[in-house]
């Protein structure tokens, strides 16, 4: 997107929030470097971080998770079950939390265009923000 | 000569995702922000659940010292005297260490903190807190490891007791 080049003003996404065709989108955007993800370390805590363009709005994605966390049971990283299947990629589903105003969204929410899609990012894939 | 196997080739760096979020995944995400949010809370609250539970075990194990009363123990030889006071002082010392981080854990130190310096070293707000509880659960883990070690030791004091003579 050319940065001088306004986003197209999009409404909120309230009919299909969660379809395929977000993630498919954000998948080609992540393969040509429009969007990017991974997850960053600071003194032990794990933060997956997804910035770029949003496959809805176009808008920065601006979504963070932290992934450690501490409980009364027990410590434990999300995405840390490993399985076959996700042994060497950290699922995440991301939320877009741009801070621009879409028209139909709803008074409770004050951030994003509504969209949820999954990333699936290689383990050990930082930022190079790592500390 | 068997040539080496060749090095796996990398993985790329994303994988296209097979579907799109389900109604599971959505939930677990926010799930685990509130989770996260409430680390501290947690884990502050649980460990002062376990200092008050510690501290009365050792109320009441070192209660049964008392029982037999300290006089009794001043009539002992010399020998069997300090066979009691190993164990017993060093679960003293050890059940106040123990209970030390304990309260530690449920009670945390103030200290003066700086928004800059908080961000550049742990990414956020949110990840200090998460590191912070990682850390009371961490010295949790410490004091409950001391206090049943002291315990035992109070327990070899009183069974030393038992069988000496006198």
């Amino acid at each position: 997107m050319n940065p001088r080049q306004a986003p197209p003003r999009v409404h909120y996404e309230n009919a299909a929030p969660n379809s395929y065709e977000w993630t498919e989108r954000a998948y080609d955007l992540l393969v040509a470097g429009k969007l990017r993800a991974g997850v960053v370390t600071h003194s032990g805590i794990q933060t997956a971080e997804v910035s770029g363009e949003c496959p809805h709005c176009t808008h920065d994605v601006n979504f963070r998770q932290v992934l450690d966390a501490a409980s009364r049971e027990n410590t434990g990283t999300l995405g840390a079950r490993e399985t076959a299947a996700d042994v060497d990629y950290v699922p995440l589903t991301v939320a877009c939390s741009c801070t621009e105003s879409h028209t139909g969204r709803p008074p409770a929410v004050n951030h994003g265009c509504g969209v949820n899609f999954r990333v699936d990012v290689r383990r050990n894939v930082g930022t190079g923000r790592d500390r | 000569m068997a040539s080496e196997p060749p090095p796996p080739a990398e993985l790329p760096r994303y994988r296209k995702p097979p579907g799109g979020p389900t109604e599971a995944n959505l939930e677990d995400r926010d799930r685990w922000s509130a989770l996260t949010d409430q680390s501290l809370a947690s884990v502050r609250a649980a460990a002062e659940k376990w200092r008050v539970g510690l501290a009365a075990y050792v109320t009441l194990v070192t209660g049964g010292l008392f029982l037999k009363g300290p006089q009794a123990a001043s009539d002992l030889a010399t020998s069997w005297r300090l066979a009691l006071t190993i164990p017993i002082a060093g679960g003293l010392l050890v059940a106040i260490a123990g209970l030390w981080l304990a309260l530690q854990a449920a009670a945390g130190t103030p200290r003066r903190l700086n928004l800059v310096q908080v961000v550049a070293r742990f990414g956020g707000v949110r990840q200090f807190e998460v590191a912070a509880a990682l850390q009371a659960a961490a010295l949790l883990r410490w004091a409950r490891l001391l206090v049943a070690v002291s315990l035992l030791l109070f327990v070899a004091g009183l069974v030393t007791w038992w069988w000496a003579p006198g």
